[in-house]
């Protein structure tokens, strides 16, 4: 079930009234029945996959605790391992694409790894593990939470509480808002240049990319919000996953507030026990870019996801050779004047920004034939198309171009607003939360409409993966 | 009291531009520019008493 639809609109404020009519600890259950048809949403072999899986993660990790071999404590790991690859190697092929399949099989398998580790215990009641892995506002595209902080809140008996409502409540609103007003409008623009690469001009596929920069983020975080804001309506905290990335100094800086928890899971479960970066310098590059080559296969499996995770391994270990360049330099350049570093500042997040926008190239088209169609328009053809005539390329109006500033200056405000809704409407709180949710629910539902008009909206990018 | 009455007929004043913009003819499109542009002086007003103009040091 697509978040963006009439069903989860009706399905979701049943979901809150039957856990708040219930006996706390029968809520539990009815998460899980709701999980499942949220996920099955008409498809019902999907949800025997996720309960299949659910059911082999869960009996491994059992089996690991009770067992004192570590040869069959081994052999348990790597066989949920190679069922996890298995799945998504089948699962993940284009015309077989199971949605949400790389989110709850790497929440299942960290499970797994922290068992085997002993840096936590088994759970040993099924459903509440079942809900972990399932749990509905977090199971299509994460984040990908971790049992150690996840299961404990999911013990506890639902409480629903009126400033959980709110505070949802105002993420849930930011989320859509992301989603309808500024993804989905950005996508059409987006769409133009990329479904059809040979046809596009340099300065057009330049504007299409810095387009589907902000599309993607915000369909992403979009996502995210909604589902922190369902969650803790629901009276749970998720994770964070996104932490204002574009403002990224560097690349380093950017991995860690883009898709946190991925690139935690990837930290932790991948690049520490490959060596990390103890093991020399050229050890490091190279688990560096095996971490970023999975990470992009992880996406698809195209080359063109592969190649931009390269890119982005390429992108660090530049950072990372040109680290004690840049830091005597920034030491020598301390008794400059501030103008001089805010200069610099904003060089290094532009040049960051540029670095991401380029591997988004890649990202985003289609194949490595039409991304590499692209780079050549944007090299060598990058005034094909007229800057005056980009307009009409775009099939843009004046409209629209007041609709892009305000769209950008109002996504560019609500980013700078807290998470929590008392923090933000204190004092006078009631009357202006009110006129603000009246403002945002038009837009949305404005956007929403206009958008179905225009091409039939779109789904979340990353319920794909 | 007094700010629940002004939310009220903000709100008022709103639907009321929408539905007048909607029988005059407009694009929906239009009426949702109109509405961003609301939108933006009520997220300037938000930004503004939260940070009391000072920006939030972000």
């Amino acid at each position: 079930m697509n978040f963006i639809s009439m069903e989860f609109l009706i399905f979701f404020p049943m979901v809150l009234v039957i856990c708040r009519k219930l006996p706390a600890r029968a809520c539990r259950i009815v998460l899980l029945i709701a999980s499942y048809l949220f996920y099955m949403n008409g498809i019902s072999w999907t949800g025997l996959l996720l309960f299949f899986s659910t059911v082999i993660s869960w009996l491994a990790a059992r089996q690991i605790e009770r067992t004192a071999y570590r040869t069959v404590k081994k052999v348990w790991m790597w066989s949920v391992c190679l069922y996890c690859l298995g799945c998504l190697i089948i699962f993940k092929q284009e015309h077989f694409s199971v949605p949400g399949i790389s989110f709850y099989m790497f929440q299942a398998l960290s499970y797994v790894m922290d068992i085997y580790d002993k840096k936590s215990e088994s759970e040993s009641c099924f459903n509440c593990y079942a809900l972990y892995v399932s749990f509905f506002p977090q199971l299509a595209a994460g984040p990908i939470e971790r049992a150690k902080d996840l299961l404990p809140q999911l013990k506890k008996p639902v409480m629903i509480r009126r400033n959980n409502l709110s505070d949802g409540f105002w993420l849930l609103l930011r989320g859509f808002f992301k989603k309808l007003a500024v993804a989905d409008y950005l996508a059409r623009f987006v769409d133009i240049v990329y479904e059809a690469p040979t046809q596009a001009g340099g300065l057009a596929a330049v504007v299409a990319t810095l387009f589907f920069a902000v599309q993607i983020y915000c369909d992403f975080s979009g996502y995210t919000d909604i589902a922190r804001g369902a969650a803790r309506m629901l009276g749970i905290e998720l994770m964070e996953n996104f932490d204002h990335p574009y403002r990224a100094k560097n690349i380093k800086e950017f991995w860690r507030s883009w898709h946190i928890s991925l690139t935690k899971w990837f930290t932790d479960y991948l690049y520490i026990p490959l060596g990390g970066s103890r093991k020399g310098f050229l050890r490091t590059c190279c688990n560096t870019m095996t971490v970023f080559a999975i990470s992009g296969l992880w996406h698809g499996l195209s080359l063109h996801y592969l190649v931009w995770g390269l890119l982005h391994g390429i992108f660090f270990n530049v950072f990372h050779m040109t680290d004690r360049f840049r830091s005597s330099h920034s030491r020598s350049s301390n008794h400059n004047s501030r103008c001089c570093r805010l200069s610099c500042q904003l060089m290094a997040r532009l040049t960051t920004f540029a670095a991401v926008c380029f591997a988004w190239i890649f990202f985003r088209a289609e194949s490595l034939l039409d991304a590499s169609i692209l780079l050549g328009r944007i090299f060598f053809h990058f005034c094909d198309i007229h800057p005056a005539h980009l307009l009409s390329f775009f099939h843009m109006r004046t409209m629209d171009l007041y609709r892009l500033f305000l769209v950008f200056f109002c996504l560019h405000m609500l980013e700078r607003l807290p998470d929590h809704a008392d923090r933000a409407m204190q004092p006078k709180g009631t009357a202006t939360a009110a006129f603000f949710s009246f403002c945002i629910v038009t837009v949305s539902v404005l956007s929403w409409l206009v958008g179905l008009a225009e091409n039939g909206g779109n789904a979340f990018i990353y319920f794909s993966f | 009291m007094k700010s629940v009455v002004y939310c009220c007929l903000c709100m008022l004043a709103a639907e009321a531009g929408m539905i007048f913009a909607f029988l005059s003819g407009s694009s929906s499109e239009e009426i949702l520019v109109g509405m961003l542009a609301l939108f933006a002086v009520c997220l300037l007003y938000i930004y503004i008493r939260i940070t009391g103009g000072r920006g939030s040091g972000t």
